[in-house]
């Protein structure tokens, strides 16, 4: 299983603020796909559940507005007596179902062990 | 002024990142045209997108209102939207083609680019220029050497170029180049 990690930088224009920046930024581009209207569009469609907290966001906003949010994956939900666990892959044309699958399986394997 | 009609791709930021290196760029989404600034503007770009041109039939009145009267140029869905609006006839790819290096070649119809010149470029594309395809203006001046599939027109009289491949993209090496060249064409 491989994770990427790119670091991006750049200045921002004078008239953002914070709500444009986590508008844009929010839902990640890894969790959702390319182009990403259409992709939420074509997602929204196909999935039976709703995603709930998994690949969404938490973070804190300090008083002098610097801020730092993650995308929420490896997690589990607790709710009343039932625990949630998410896994998903990004899938492009060329992917094959088996390797997704255990790469699926890889991903919650930790989490369900703790359940064991 | 460039002004870019952006057909909600997330890789119109690079394109507008890219031509802001040349001109001041207004951009905005299809379906929300300052026609104020749209007629004010030097150049219109249509961004690429998701679906097929029959999907921006927005787009296709601006292009048909505009045509001979400003510079234009498409970026991979702008170019096959142009194509179709100028008869062409649009078509899903035997081999999809979406984050692939090729290398294009420039044929004996390109004004602006030297002939037999190679390049390599990057490709995002489903959908491709059915051919053959025959216009009185618009040249096919650019074929991926392997499949030959279309990847540049020019129609030098109207000022009307495109791009199948993405110039914004890192995959294409100087991509900048092709940007620079069509600008400063008069």
């Amino acid at each position: 299983m491989y994770h990427y990690v790119s670091t991006v930088e750049g200045k921002l224009k004078n008239n953002i603020n914070l709500k444009n920046i986590i508008k844009s930024m929010m839902p990640g581009g890894s969790v959702i796909g390319c182009p990403k209207i259409r992709t939420l569009q074509l997602l929204n469609s196909q999935e039976k559940e709703g995603r709930n907290i998994f690949t969404g966001s938490f973070g804190f906003i300090k008083f002098n507005m610097d801020m730092r949010f993650n995308i929420i994956i490896r997690s589990i939900l607790n709710f009343k007596n039932v625990s949630e666990i998410s896994a998903a892959s990004g899938v492009v044309l060329d992917s094959s179902s088996k390797k997704e699958f255990s790469e699926n399986y890889i991903k919650a394997k930790s989490l369900l062990e703790l359940f064991k | 002024m460039i002004y870019i009609i952006d057909h909600q791709d997330s890789f119109t930021w690079n394109v507008v990142h890219q031509f802001s290196q040349f001109d001041k760029v207004h951009c905005s989404d299809y379906f929300d045209i300052n026609k104020k600034l749209l007629n004010k503007s030097d150049v219109i770009v249509f961004s690429p997108g998701p679906g097929s041109p029959k999907d921006y039939p927005e787009t296709s009145k601006i292009y048909n209102k505009y045509k001979g009267k400003k510079k234009m140029i498409g970026i991979c869905l702008g170019f096959q939207l142009i194509l179709y609006n100028e008869g062409g006839k649009i078509r899903q790819q035997n081999k999809i083609y979406h984050g692939y290096q090729s290398k294009i070649k420039v044929n004996g119809k390109s004004k602006i680019f030297k002939k037999n010149k190679v390049f390599n470029i990057g490709r995002y594309h489903s959908l491709k220029l059915n051919e053959p395809y025959f216009s009185k203006n618009l040249n096919i001046t650019m074929r991926c050497t392997k499949t030959n599939t279309a990847m540049a027109f020019e129609d030098n009289l109207n000022k009307i170029y495109g791009f199948q491949f993405h110039p914004d993209s890192f995959l294409t090496e100087n991509g900048n180049f092709f940007i620079k060249k069509i600008l400063s064409s008069k």
